[in-house]
């Protein structure tokens, strides 16, 4: 065995180990952000699911005569436990970020729970 | 000792180029469930604009089905009734693909089953509505039940 055939066989397992060292870790990184994605989706899921639930809870008891009255009851009757919805239109809007910049939102129409108790007028969605 | 050096190497690359592989994958799986959270948000926002259409102007056609929307008396015009068909929502253009009571429904209260068409998708609610007696059906909650596929 030769020097030379030493040195390049140091060579090449110390190139191909550097490299799939950077491979693993980047894959690892990866992971690691899926991982945290993944947990974020599911408390959105939840949330989404709390809200119907309270709708569901309200439902058919009108909270105001018109719709938009009904909303913006709507959003002051779940702030602490909703912290993102807004009135939007005639309805309410659930906004939901990601810590990756990712947005989803949910808009809800009070007529279509019964909670304003007169009719007329358009939604917006 | 050099071809030793070499299969350890490739060994290396091979298990690491393999991890990257299931990276791509869950990258591209990712996208997938974006892309489905995303049409049930706009497909949601649809069912809500038709649910609260109805409750506001046409509560008497919430226990019929949409075959016969044209019929009934309460509702003036073709134009009504197209209009009920399709919109647009959360900046996405939707389209009624069928509205139809559930069996198990009396005058007093009952359930529809809703089907929204809408970039690519389809989505399926459960709409229920009760009424008082001698009054017009009210709309109590629309359940979403899930997407039902690619259309």
């Amino acid at each position: 065995m030769s020097l030379p055939e030493v040195l390049m066989a140091a060579l090449v397992l110390v190139c191909s180990a550097s490299a799939s060292l950077q491979l693993w870790a980047s894959g690892q990184s990866w992971q690691q952000g899926a991982e945290l994605r993944r947990r974020e989706h599911e408390g959105q899921e939840a949330q989404l699911l709390a809200l119907q639930g309270r709708l569901a809870q309200l439902a058919g008891l009108p909270l105001a005569v018109d719709c938009e009255a009904a909303a913006a009851a709507l959003v002051q009757q779940l702030a602490a436990e909703q912290p993102g919805l807004r009135r939007r239109g005639q309805g309410v809007v659930l906004e939901l970020s990601g810590s990756d910049g990712s947005r989803r939102e949910r808009w809800y129409d009070p007529a279509a729970y019964g909670l304003c108790a007169a009719e007329g007028g358009d939604g917006q969605g | 000792m050099l071809a030793l050096s070499i299969s350890v190497s490739l060994l290396m690359v091979l298990s690491s180029l393999s991890l990257q592989a299931l990276v791509l994958q869950g990258r591209s799986l990712e996208l997938v469930r974006q892309r489905r959270r995303l049409q049930e948000d706009r497909l949601m926002a649809a069912a809500q604009q038709l649910a609260g259409a109805l409750q506001r102007r046409h509560r008497c056609l919430l226990p019929l089905a949409a075959e016969q929307w044209p019929q009934a008396d309460c509702i003036a015009g073709g134009a009504a009734v197209a209009a009920l068909g399709q919109g647009m929502a959360a900046d996405q253009p939707w389209q009624l693909a069928a509205y139809r009571p559930l069996p198990g429904g009396s005058t007093s209260a009952g359930s529809a089953e809703l089907l929204l068409r809408g970039g690519g998708a389809q989505a399926a609610y459960a709409v229920h509505w009760r009424a008082a007696a001698g009054e017009l059906p009210r709309l109590l909650a629309v359940q979403e039940l899930g997407l039902t596929g690619a259309k």
